[in-house]
Order: C-alpha cells, then structure tokens, then sequence
C-alpha cells in the first residue's frame, strides 16, 4: 500500500528535507507533504528548489502551508493555486468553523486541541462534508495531550462525527523532527483504536491523500476554472 | 509437585507474533519502555488482557507475542516507547506463527 505522511519542519534545510525522506524511505512511505507556517509563503521559490534538488525515485514529494490564525487563512486562499496543500490547524472555534465552511482548505488538524471539548460538532462535520475539508489526526498532537482528561474521548467524537455525516479522515505523523516519524502501521492501528475499522483506517492513512493531492494538482492547471468547471479547448 | 494438564489448542486464546525491526541498535530496556507505554495508555487491565512477551530479540530485530485482539494496541504501545528517539522501529510483519514471521 502506498503510505502518505505530512510533515511539519521546523527548519527549511536542504540536508533536514533529505534525512526525512530517507526516513521515510526507510518506513515504506510512498509519498510526503512538507507543511511550512504561513510566513513561508514568501520562500515559495526556495522550498521548491529544494524539493526539486532532493527529489528520490521511490518517494515523492509535495509541499504546502499551514494557518494558524484567520490572517493568516485569508492570505493563503488567495494564493492557493501555487502549492498543493492548505492545512488549518485547529484550536479555535472561528477558526474550525471558517475552515470547515471554506472549500480551498484540504485539512483541519486536530480541531479538539487545547480545548475541554471536541472543538466541532454536527453543523461543522455537515459543512465540512460538502466543501470536502478532511478532519486531520496528527499523532504528535495526540502525543503531546494524551495524558490530558478527555482528550482521547473527544477525538474519538469528532472520528465519530465525521464518520457519521461523510467527512473524510486522515492519519498523518506531523512530526517536526526525524526521530519523530513514525511507522505507517502504527498510524493504522491508532485510526482502529479511536474507533475506525481497519479498511477505513487503511485508507486515511493513504488513499484519501492522494486523492486530495490529485485533485490540487488539478487546480494548478490554467484551465481549472472551480471544482467541476474546466476551460475544454475544441 | 504435579503439574496442570495443558489446556487443548481450541480452548486457548489466540495470539500473534509482531516482528520488529530497528534502523539503529535496539535499546538495552526496550521491551521495558515498551510495556511501561502500554501501561501509562491503556492501563494495568488491558496489559493484563494483552498477554505480552517476548519471544525472540537480537540486534535490531524483535518478536513479541501478543493476544490477537491487542495487536494495534500493542504497535501503537511499540511507537510511543521509541517516539523522539533514533531508533526508528519498523513493524515488519504480522503473523500467527514464529516460522512465518522469521521468513519476513
């Protein structure tokens, strides 16, 4: 099966970008996603240089941005075509809810963080089904609440609620630093504990993706016009 | 002093053998580290349930034995233990006898 993974760096280094994918090489990963903050935006030229310099033949490579704040997810929808993934970090309500409701954002991470509750409800998973926002589970968050009351409970909520009404859900690392990637497997068997069945849990972890990263490479093309709409030259 | 009969194979849980192998050398207290994770996430009843033991180590290579049922739990238990440290555990495969697994 062909894994995706998304990745978090904390440095934009030629040699750091090589000893992830090597890693990943290493733990089977078919294709990684570097997610960079929204600042990053102005080095746009020099993350592709460099994922073109240390592209690999067994593992492929994109990139893209995250927001954090509502600032910042207003600039990035503007300049969406020039990179293949917008990922919202949740936390915020605004922000879940803004997320959910636009169709340029691909994923809302871990929406339930620093919160007591899920950080969305049945009104969120409904929009978010039909702008096709996925519900991100990032095993490095997970790690760094687990010990917290109701954490655990409220991700298996928000599993639940997006299971429910057709949102789709992705496994993904988030790993900042090498020793911090993981082996698909065990974002499998996390997916099948929080409550997914193991097809399910098979495919957030790598089909549903790249399928994403499909479609944005569509909307790259001049002639994509909104999703279903094209420029058909005669 | 008298040993119990063994119980037949149809009235035994079933288990699996999980092979692990690690980039780097494998830690000396791994297996601790590993047992320790389980504990800390799904408590003293679930390790219990799990019937976890090791049955083959060398290098970078380890088998553990688990209930079928603990299988996930058991490799999400393995990634906590080595989370943030260059051991780089690899889950090479998944199997209900030893034979099978080594081949892997």
């Amino acid at each position: 099966m062909n894994f995706f993974d998304v990745i978090i760096p904390e440095k934009i280094h030629k040699r750091n970008i090589i000893e992830f994918i090597e890693t990943a090489k290493w733990f089977g990963y078919g294709k990684i996603c570097f997610i960079f903050p929204a600042k990053a935006i102005k080095k746009k030229d020099k993350i592709e240089s460099i994922l073109n310099e240390s592209a690999n033949t067994t593992v492929k490579t994109y990139f893209g941005f995250y927001a954090r704040k509502m600032k910042e997810l207003l600039k990035l929808i503007k300049l969406r075509r020039n990179f293949d993934l917008l990922i919202v970090e949740g936390g915020d309500l605004n922000l879940n809810r803004k997320a959910c409701e636009t169709s340029e954002v691909d994923i809302l991470l871990n929406p339930e963080f620093n919160r007591k509750d899920s950080g969305m409800n049945h009104i969120f998973a409904k929009l978010a089904a039909k702008n096709n926002v996925c519900l991100g589970i990032s095993l490095k968050k997970f790690l760094s609440t687990f010990e917290y009351k109701e954490v655990i409970s409220n991700i298996a909520l928000n599993i639940f609620l997006a299971k429910k009404y057709g949102m789709k859900i992705t496994l993904v690392s988030g790993a900042s630093k090498i020793e911090e990637m993981v082996d698909p497997l065990s974002l499998v068997s996390l997916g099948k504990i929080l409550g997914m069945e193991l097809k399910e849990a098979k495919e957030s972890a790598s089909r549903v993706l790249t399928n994403i990263i499909e479609e944005n490479l569509k909307r790259k093309r001049p002639e994509w016009i909104a999703p279903g709409i094209e420029v058909v030259k005669k | 002093m008298k040993r119990l009969k063994i119980l037949p194979l149809s009235l035994r849980g079933k288990k699996r053998y999980v092979k692990v192998v690690c980039r780097e050398l494998l830690p000396q207290n791994f297996e601790i580290s590993v047992s320790n994770s389980f504990k800390k996430l799904f408590g003293m009843l679930g390790f219990s349930f799990a019937k976890i033991k090791i049955v083959y180590k060398k290098e970078r290579e380890i088998i553990f034995k688990c209930s079928h049922e603990y299988v996930p739990y058991l490799i999400v238990a393995i990634c906590i233990a080595s989370f943030g440290t260059k051991t780089f555990p690899k889950i090479r495969g998944i199997s209900g006898s030893i034979k099978k697994l080594k081949a892997k």
